[in-house]
């Protein structure tokens, strides 16, 4: 009994009947550097007019990106100047770190090995400790570990697969030191996967050589379990369920100088005092962007970009977005949850209602999703009872042609979310569409993570490291460098934040830099009622949310 | 919009709405969602107990009755679909204060994996954790395993968990599975995985900056020139001499 | 047995191969828990054990086997003890087998579950044969414990004067010695929390031994073995270890049994 209504079932019929021969053609021709370009311009969310605008307030006003995005960048605070005791402090510390996914835990961890006292820092993090978007990755980390491999081709590609739009200099730091970490974090014990005493490197869309490092199909959860319990053993403060919703400057200097943190529990806020302030808050799927579903975690609602931008920070590509080629389109349930490229790498195939494959699977992650929204959009893709449209992903070929049992082997936990839903992969194609996946762009930083102002001088005071900032990936990310640049721009964090701290003056904190701020928000007349950041999107149904009184 | 299907344009939508319980009340809802979407159609809205969404964190294990049948089922809110009659339970936080041992007190021994949590010899197989288990894992084989002395079949067991904490709240002999697993899955990591000889030497050669020249030199180079380095390489496979390193 | 007392797994398993038997571990068991008596909870006392035969059976008919060999006696005695539920408690036997059709079809009967010394002593002639003397005019004293005797249900020879163990003895060419204690309890798990009791009964035990005579002392239990150990002067092993060590098995042999074993017969 499938999990499929019938007409998918009849559907499906097309995909069977010519998967024979799909076995036997040659995959669809790869595409030069110009022919991706085209095809991305042609059919991208990134190059529809309709869903940008330019900004209108703060340091980067002007600056054409995603409406959604500038609607949140114009958003009164949560707190206004005086309804907050500045003189109260309740955490003084040496370094505030905010977000405790992949960027947030190395930061923390890499600050105490270079020598600053655990109990000198502090994490805030919005859900529990290790809550993020880097619990769930799972088509691995990139980086040129292999003998017949190079940091420079892995700079290269990365180069490559953003069109030549990235920071090179940001870029080497990504490609030279992803080896670094992969075995920073195989010396703490992450299983990374192996083939006999090796590691296992698979291939990925836009790497010309297989660099991507899993742990099995967990990869996210087995690094963060190993990180957490490292974090946590370290003794490092922690404060879960806190937010930050505002950045403090120094009044005079402008660096930033702490938070105000909210308890989402019971709705406190606290005041902290740090020298240093890491953001590390992650993405941004949880605004769904373009009405487009989401695979981030349930708290991927761009705070970070909000509060740097409010205390001067520069922005980078706030104009293009990641949307995951394969997003679950069917069932609802599991509407826009990740379908891993790994799927495609062992041999997935993306076939039409012709039954045809339209595109080389493993092309760079923004020309798939270009290529799978044109099938939809021109008539060749699967319109689904709940109102969606996909493309089939033939995962049955994948044991024809690796052998019986590679998709449980391979991809247990793809397997175990379809099974939940009556379908089992192995036997049956399932139902893909684009989903939004990744912030490409973000804040302005140095090789050093160092926040800069748009004319790139720093802000002083303000780190940043992973999905939070931008200049990395440029305009498209290539699979498996998000989780390359947290580690290895965590890193460098931590190591900048052991430098900062051992020089840095006990700064002083103020609300000061909303004075200009909420000016240009009054004379551009943004209501009062838009605030930011969101902290937690709202899901509550139409019908219960045009009858709610806020108490 | 949001979390539920917006939908292309024009496309016709059919929805079937449901009952299920929550905390005893009842709640309309349509069918097709998951046990964490319905809750919040119906004007719930979390804080604790979601966390990824997509069945990696472990943040939402909900213990649930099906109508007419004793049998308590388990699963994650975020992956299970509603069914009619539905009578839920959350439960966001399962009690396991646990000993997080620093890195080099970890030993390869299951003599120190019982120290640290001696209940797990009152394991008496009776397999209530499996059952309670939304991954489909075998928690008392693990134990069993690791009573045996074999911490290497143990970690494999687990590799999958989660630690959403059911198995622990179902067990009789009140163990803490999650943080065991966990310690388990570490002492293998450092003790009995091999040292990945390549990447050794890929790090020396990166830390005694044999990759510097050739980044220096490609920093200099106009973008131009860099595309059709890479367009080059993309055919022919292979670098410039001029960026090949030494 | 997996972890401290190897060395009676291994050679069990290599007697048994050399008497020409064919022995596969059971895919999936489970800890017995120890022994019946040991709770007065239905489930606690067999689920673990049913379980464990439900595997076995159904292992047993891919394979063609028809028993389950162990050479714990607690093991024997759960195990044995579980195979018989269905006609010694059926009622018992009805809530413990629901309880387990949740994960697996329950046992049901078909299944004969034997202890190690069961398998010698249906051999003796081919033992004998291997051994080939070679413990000949060792004196050997044998310690049977509880487990293999008692509830009489179980019991493998008469409790109250049970010769399977000396006739093996004698199959070896060796000359068993008997002494009033040979049955009488060494405290067994009581080692754990009440080590008194087991230094009280052991060192009865001990002394009914020193005055028979004895060379060595055979055990078919791995606990009594332990306690033995520990709490005398005596010199003992495991019944696998001796009559593998006799059969010339000695790859299956710890180093300890070995020098024990070679010291009694003069050699270095």
């Amino acid at each position: 009994m499938s999990g499929y209504p019938p007409e998918l079932r009849k559907a499906i019929e097309v995909v069977e009947e010519t998967r024979r021969e799909r076995l036997r053609a040659p995959p669809p021709r790869r595409l030069t550097l110009d022919e991706r370009e085209s095809i991305v311009r042609a059919w991208h969310p990134d190059y529809k007019p309709e869903l940008k605008r330019a900004l209108g307030v703060g340091p980067c006003k002007g600056m054409v990106m995603y409406s959604t995005i500038a609607d949140l960048l114009e958003s009164w605070p949560l707190v206004r100047p005086g309804e907050v005791d500045l003189d109260h402090v309740d955490y003084d510390v040496d370094v505030l770190i905010v977000g405790s996914g992949g960027a947030g835990l190395a930061a923390a961890w890499w600050a105490v090995e270079e020598g600053v006292d655990p109990t000198g820092i502090l994490i805030a993090t919005k859900l529990r400790l290790g809550d993020s978007n880097t619990v769930k990755y799972q088509s691995g980390t990139q980086a040129a570990t292999g003998p017949d491999d190079s940091p420079v081709i892995h700079y290269l590609d990365t180069l490559a697969g953003a069109h030549f739009t990235n920071n090179p200099r940001l870029v080497r730091v990504l490609a030279e030191e992803a080896p670094l970490v992969i075995k920073w974090l195989e010396g703490l014990g992450v299983r990374w996967s192996r083939v006999g005493e090796d590691l296992e490197r698979l291939s990925g869309g836009g790497a010309s050589r297989p660099r991507l490092h899993c742990c099995g199909d967990y990869t996210g959860l087995e690094v963060m379990r190993v990180l957490k319990d490292e974090v946590r053993a370290l003794g490092i403060p922690v404060l879960e369920f806190h937010s930050a919703i505002e950045l403090l400057t120094d009044p005079e200097t402008g660096a930033v100088s702490g938070a105000v943190l909210l308890n989402l529990d019971t709705g406190e806020y606290r005041v902290v005092r740090s020298k240093v302030t890491v953001l590390a808050t992650g993405g941004i799927g949880r605004l769904h962007i373009a009405g487009f579903p989401t695979t981030n975690h349930y708290g991927a609602t761009g705070d970070g970009l909000v509060l740097a931008y409010r205390v001067g920070a520069g922005l980078v590509d706030l104009d293009t977005l990641q949307y995951h080629p394969t997003g679950v389109a069917w069932p609802e349930a599991i509407l826009g949850e990740l379908i891993p490229e790994k799927t495609r790498s062992i041999g997935g195939q993306l076939v039409n209602t012709k039954g045809q494959r339209f595109v080389y699977e493993l092309e760079p992650r923004d020309v798939v999703a270009s290529a799978i929204i044109r099938e939809c959009t021109e008539g060749r893709g699967i319109i689904t009872p709940t109102g969606t449209c996909g493309v089939w992903l033939d995962t049955p070929v994948i044991d024809m042609l690796k052998g019986s049992g590679t998709i449980r082997r391979e991809l247990p936990a793809l397997y175990r979310m379809f099974l939940r839903h009556g379908i089992d992969i192995t036997v049956e194609p399932i139902l893909t569409y684009p989903t939004l996946h990744y912030q490409n762009g973000g804040v302005l930083i140095d090789e050093w993570t160092h926040v800069l102002r748009p004319s790139g001088e720093p802000l002083g005071g303000l780190l940043a490291a992973g999905e939070v900032t931008g200049g990395i990936h440029g305009k498209n990310r290539l699979v498996g460098n998000s989780t390359a640049d947290i580690f290895v721009f965590g890193r460098r964090a931590g190591i900048e934040v052991s430098r900062l701290v051992k020089r840095l003056p006990k700064p002083r904190v103020s609300l000061k830099h909303l004075e200009s701020f909420t000016e240009e928000l009054k004379l551009l007349g943004v209501p009062e009622s838009r605030r930011a950041p969101i902290l937690l999107p709202d899901y509550r149904g139409e019908a219960v949310l045009r009858r709610v009184i806020k108490l | 919009m949001g979390d539920l299907t917006s939908g292309i344009e024009g496309a016709h939508q059919v929805r079937e709405y449901l009952t299920i319980y929550f905390n005893g009340e009842a709640y309309r809802v349509p069918k097709g969602l998951t046990i964490m979407k319905a809750l919040e159609y119906a004007g719930f809205r979390f804080t604790r107990g979601a966390g990824c969404r997509g069945g990696f964190c472990g943040a939402c294990p909900v213990v649930y009755r099906l109508p007419g049948d004793y049998k308590i089922r388990v699963g994650l809110a975020c992956q299970t679909a509603v069914v009619d009659g539905m009578y839920i339970s959350l439960v966001p936080y399962v009690p396991l204060v646990e000993y997080v041992p620093k890195r080099g007190e970890l030993r390869p021994d299951p003599g120190y994996v019982l120290k640290l949590y001696p209940e797990i010899s009152r394991c008496v197989s009776c397999n209530a954790c499996s059952k309670a288990c939304p991954q489909g894992l075998s928690p008392m084989d693990a134990i069993q395993a690791i009573l045996r002395g074999d911490l290497k079949k143990a970690a494999e067991l687990t590799f999958d968990c989660i630690s959403c904490g059911l198995c622990s709240l179902r067990c009789p002999a009140e163990i803490r599975h999650p943080p065991v697993f966990r310690l388990v899955g570490r002492v293998v990591g450092l003790y009995y995985t091999p040292r990945s000889k390549s990447l050794e030497e890929r790090v020396r050669e990166i830390e005694s900056g044999k990759y510097g020249k050739v980044f220096e030199k490609l920093l200099s180079t106009p973008t131009s020139e860099v595309r059709r380095v890479y367009e080059e390489f993309l055919k022919t496979g292979r670098l410039p001499q001029s960026l090949e390193v030494g | 047995m997996k972890r401290d007392f190897s060395e009676v797994e291994r050679s069990s398993l290599a007697l048994l191969a050399a008497l020409g038997y064919r022995v596969v571990e059971i895919s999936s068991w489970y800890c017995c828990g120890g022994f019946p008596g040991a709770t007065a909870l239905e489930h606690v006392k067999y689920v673990s054990s049913l379980r464990t035969l439900s595997v076995a059976y159904r292992q047993s008919r891919e394979l063609g086997a028809d028993s389950v060999v162990t050479s714990c006696p607690f093991c024997y005695n759960t195990l044995r003890q579980a195979e018989q539920l269905p006609v010694s408690r059926p009622g018992e036997y009805v809530r413990v087998a629901d309880y387990l059709r949740d994960e697996l079809e329950p046992y049901r009967g078909g299944l004969r579950v034997l202890h190690l010394v069961e398998v010698i002593s249906a051999r003796l002639s081919d033992v004998a044969k291997l051994a080939e003397g070679r413990l000949r005019g060792v004196r050997v004293a044998a310690y049977y414990g509880c487990m293999l005797l008692r509830p009489r249900a179980v019991a493998v020879d008469n409790p109250d004067n049970p010769q399977v163990i000396e006739r093996i003895v004698e199959a070896l060419g060796a000359v068993p010695v008997r002494y009033p204690y040979r049955t009488y309890c060494c405290g067994s798990f009581h080692v754990l929390a009440e080590p008194a009791i087991v230094r009280g009964n052991t060192e009865r035990i001990a002394r009914s031994i020193a005055s028979s005579g004895a060379d060595i002392v055979v055990t078919p239990c791995p606990l009594c073995l332990y306690n033995l150990r520990r709490y005398t002067n005596l010199k003992v092993v495991h019944l696998s270890e001796l009559v593998a060590y006799a059969a010339n098995l000695r790859e299956a042999v710890s180093p300890e049994t070995l020098k024990v074993v070679a010291s009694l017969r003069g050699e270095t």
